[in-house]
């Protein structure tokens, strides 16, 4: 058994602990205290998908991250958004320590420490300074996204060589200082940090190092890499060729995917998918597992179509493609030859599904655990695919009516639907969801597709915009028509970028953004465009004592550390 | 899919198209004219899907195990019950020393001593391994009249036969040969509520082996001609519902590449009732049996309106091969899948055989058999050495592959 520290725990857990629920919570209430308007010095506190790629990427794939991550908070139809106006609890805090003592035990245990530290310690039983600092400037480095402050650096080394004097082993000694970086707000949340715009008195701009994190935020979901945090030190990332050059790399690493995939997950709710359920005895082939293949699923057509094959956005929306596996098989009653894996499938012309709205990830995720939602899926392709908002319903409604599938009467949603609406507080709202959903009624809450609803035949017509159209592939294509579909991607991807509330100086740098990806929709394009747009590092017009705070703390610019 | 019956798709050009009609405009009419054909239709038997003579419909066994007597046991058995032996004869050669072990050793020790129960010949020999030497051993057989089965020695039957007493089925089919039911009727534990058939029947659910069925040529499941029907193995398990239980429908199973299980019928389907010719089947099987074969097999088998399969395979079964689990077994069987005794089991069968006699002998190699079958929607895919292979380039290669 490797001796553990003894030191480490209480102290610098009880300090680091305070000092991240104190960080977070004035980061959040940086963002409260400016109300909807956001401010300069955003923190963003990274996602649970965000921490283990982070970790993963920096000290490898089998690095396993175990504990239980405090839920993100969705704002302007992100959590991306919402992850600038989240703290940490004390009980986050401590998942967080415990998280961060995991993950420092395995990087410093035997079968790693030789492939990820540079240097071997002059004898392991005790302290070597040069061989730590070494180690923990790397590592560090990575961790907040830009090289440590010598101050950083003395501290995290001392820390590492009292540890180890005291236990005897000098990796006992870096386990503590990983352990205290893993759990400090540099790690934790990503913060921006401003410098003057040459050129433009009164504006401030990301430095490179907040460039590289929101590069790779938005790119891989992941924390910069040594390339890219290079670029920063030598302020290539400041240039537009640096910057291009820079986005072109990302763009063109496997790691482009996953950030395509993040995005899209954010955009479409799919962080949902952690509590779904369904009645299974109504839908016996729905379990977990297929819960989760449909959300693979649907991330995989969208990584075929935007990034694999390059193609229009709005082609999701009418693709006849698809991926299967056996275990989503027996829903869609297509036959798939994988023993082990997906394949891709493409239905015949004509068929009932068509594009990313007969997805079983869209279908299961927008309905009730018995039964599907018209209003539900009409609220949905409002929300995450048009933009628009959909007010709460009141308090005081009664949907009984509505969830009474037995009615011998009223048999079908539809029907039932209609009656609910002739309550004019409620048909507001209804009209402009209901509509839409009922176009997906011939597919149940399980995503199964069904030719009646007790028994009465399922009517999926619908107007849109003044035309008619009938089922999902007729609902596809006129959502593929709208302009409205393209700017709401447009600009829920700038808002991810970002990762606050746009402001009218974004607007500004949207609308040519917008007017490019109308006329192709192409995703590479306008990813490319986003990253590599000078607007796109702009901040916001600072809070006066936001901006004060932060100058001074951070606003240096690159290789000034 | 209100009214799919079998997982159909045509097979061309290596890859799998479902057939399903789809204009969305459509719908409500063929929702109608479904209900029309449904409520058509006699005995809710069958029901004729858009389909085309390339069609092919697919299925999975999720039910395949021999017939059991519908009747009461005091019906099968006036004369009781088959016994297992005297546990005196058990013991009879054990020293008081090794009885004493027997009862309170070790699970190791009391099965040394279970194997050598076995051996009760007169000369200490297995009688389980060497049932002829006690060629006096009985036991009750079922009496009935009553039984699951087809006719399999009319006139397709291309064996000569020896004596037996042919039984109807509870549904009034004459002339049924299933002595293989009259064998096990009085064999406690292989009746309905008995040990073996479920404890059988959860080796395949385990996944020791899958069957499939696929069926092409049939323009309709009420009445066609000239219809194929292929029973083969599987490599994958049966895929259950969440509840783990219950078998799912639609799911894919790979085709097994193993030509000896490669079993090929024709037959023809009169009022939703498929039946082929007799021809020979062998089906991998459990752990015990390893796998079955069937001489002049014959199919019966009906589309149900829910869309399943349901029937029984007909056939004779070998004598040496049916009793070779019972060798394996041994003193086990007797007890727990019995009680019977080795010889009597023995000699039971071979008095109850009554197909393909023995030219020489003129005794009955084979005796007639019903193996009960339920199956539903699957979907049979080729496995990837078959798809790379030329063979299945061609339309229709994938069914009968």
């Amino acid at each position: 058994m490797k001796p553990r520290p003894p030191l480490r725990d209480l102290a610098i857990v009880a300090a680091a602990v305070a000092a991240l629920v104190m960080a977070a919570g004035s980061a959040a209430e940086s963002l409260a205290d400016g109300g909807a308007t956001p401010s300069i010095g955003e923190a963003r506190r990274l996602t649970d998908d965000q921490y283990r790629q982070t970790i993963a990427d920096i000290f490898g794939a089998d690095i396993k991250v175990s504990g239980r991550f405090e839920p993100d908070i969705r704002r302007e139809g992100l959590l991306a958004v919402g992850s600038s106006a989240v703290a940490v609890t004390p009980l986050g805090a401590e998942q967080y320590y415990m998280m961060a003592g995991s993950i420092a035990a395995q990087v410093t245990d035997e079968s790693h420490r030789r492939a990820l530290f540079a240097c071997t310690p002059g004898t392991p039983a005790g302290p070597d300074d040069r061989c730590a600092a070494q180690i923990l400037s790397a590592s560090g480095r990575l961790l907040y996204r830009r090289p440590l402050d010598p101050g950083d650096l003395r501290s995290q080394v001392a820390l590492a060589d009292a540890v180890a004097a005291k236990s005897g082993s000098f990796y006992a000694g870096i386990e503590a200082s990983l352990s205290g970086m893993l759990v400090s707000p540099e790690f934790l949340f990503v913060i921006e940090r401003g410098r003057p715009t040459p050129g433009e008195p009164g504006s401030l701009t990301l430095d490179g190092y907040s460039r590289a994190a929101e590069l790779a935020l938005l790119l891989w979901n992941s924390a910069p890499d040594d390339q890219l945090l290079a670029a920063a030190a030598r302020g290539d990332l400041g240039k537009p060729k640096g910057l291009a050059a820079q986005a072109d790399r990302m763009m063109a690493s496997p790691r482009f995917e996953r950030g395509v995939r993040a995005f899209f997950s954010d955009m479409l709710g799919f962080d949902a998918f952690q509590g779904l359920s369904k009645d299974t005895i109504i839908y016996p082939k729905f379990s977990p597992e297929v819960a989760a293949d449909a959300k693979e699923q649907t991330l995989r057509l969208i990584v075929d179509q935007l990034v694999r094959r390059n193609q229009d956005y709005r082609g999701l929306f009418t693709t006849n493609r698809t991926f299967l596996n056996r275990r989503i098989g027996p829903i869609y009653r297509i036959p798939v030859q994988a023993r082990g894996g997906w394949e891709l499938h493409e239905f015949a012309p004509g068929d009932a599904r068509s594009g990313l709205l007969t997805q079983l990830s869209f279908l299961v995720l927008y309905s009730h655990p018995g039964r599907s939602s018209p209003t539900l899926r009409g609220k949905a392709i409002r929300e995450h695919l048009l933009c628009h908002d959909v007010p709460a319903p009141p308090p005081d409604v009664n949907f009984a009516f509505v969830q009474d599938t037995s009615n011998p009467i009223f048999r079908t949603a539809r029907q039932r639907l209609a009656r609910h609406r002739s309550n004019p507080m409620c048909a507001g709202c209804h009209q402009m969801m209901d509509p839409l959903g009922l176009a997906l009624e011939d597919f149940d809450s399980s995503g199964e597709e069904r030719q009646d609803e007790n028994g009465a035949p399922i009517d999926v017509s619908g107007v849109y915009h003044g035309a008619v159209f009938s089922g999902a592939a007729g609902l596809g294509e006129a959502l593929s028509k709208d302009p409205q579909v393209t700017s709401c991607l447009v600009h829920r991807l700038y808002a991810y970028g970002v990762g606050r509330a746009l402001t009218a100086a974004d607007e500004a740098a949207i609308a040519p953004l917008e007017r490019r990806f109308d006329v192709d929709g192409a995703y590479r394009t306008l990813v490319r465009a986003m990253a590599t747009s000078e607007a796109f590092y702009r901040l916001p017009a600072p809070d006066q004592t936001t901006r004060v705070a932060l100058q001074a703390t951070g606003g240096q610019g690159e290789g000034q550390r | 899919m209100g009214g799919v019956r079998g997982a159909e798709h045509e097979p061309a050009d290596g890859s799998f198209v479902v057939m399903r009609p789809r204009s969305p405009g459509s719908r409500l009419l063929a929702v109608g004219v479904l209900a029309a054909l449904i409520c058509g239709l006699s005995g809710g038997a069958a029901i004729t899907p858009e389909s085309s003579p390339r069609t092919t419909r697919s299925y999975v066994v999720t039910y395949f195990y021999g017939a059991i007597s519908p009747n009461s046991e005091k019906e099968d058995c006036p004369d009781g019950f088959a016994k297992q032996p005297d546990p005196a004869q058990y013991y009879k050669e054990l020293t008081p020393a090794q009885l004493q072990a027997m009862q309170t050793g070790t699970f190791a020790v009391r099965v040394k001593f279970f194997e050598r129960m076995s051996h009760r010949g007169p000369a200490g020999e297995d009688t389980c391994e060497h049932p002829t030497v006690d060629p006096g051993a009985s036991m009750p057989v079922g009496r009935s009249k009553i039984g699951y089965g087809l006719h399999l020695d009319g006139g397709n039957a291309s064996h000569a036969h020896c004596a037996h007493d042919e039984m109807t089925s509870p549904d009034g089919l004459q002339g049924v040969d299933n002595q293989i039911e009259r064998l096990t009727a009085c064999i406690r534990q292989r009746r309905q509520n008995g040990f073996l058939p479920s404890y059988e029947l959860n080796k395949m659910r385990e996944g020791q082996f899958t069957l499939l069925i696929q069926i092409s040529g049939a323009d309709n499941l009420r009445d066609a001609d000239n219809v194929e029907v292929l029973l083969t193995s599987s490599p994958d398990p049966l895929v259950f519902s969440t509840d783990g239980k219950t078998p799912l429908e639609y799911a894919s199973y790979t085709l097994g590449d193993n030509p000896r299980y490669h079993n090929v019928l024709k037959g023809r389907i009169r009022g939703g009732v498929l039946e082929t010719v007799p021809n020979s089947v062998v089906v991998p099987s459990n752990e015990f049996r390893k796998e079955e074969s069937f001489r002049d097999a014959q199919l019966r088998l009906v589309f149900k309106s829910d869309g399943t399969l349901a029937g029984l395979l007909g056939g004779y079964r070998d004598l040496d091969e049916f009793y070779r689990p019972v060798i394996w077994g041994g003193y086990y069987n007797e007890q727990y899948a019995g009680p019977y005794t080795c010889p009597g089991f023995y000699n039971a069968l071979h008095a109850l055989a009554d197909g393909f006699p023995d030219p020489k002998t003129g005794r009955c190699t084979a005796i007639s058999s019903a193996t009960r079958i339920e199956a539903i929607p699957a979907f049979a895919t080729p496995s990837a050495r078959r798809t790379a292979s030329s063979a299945t380039n061609r339309p229709g290669a994938a069914a009968r592959s």
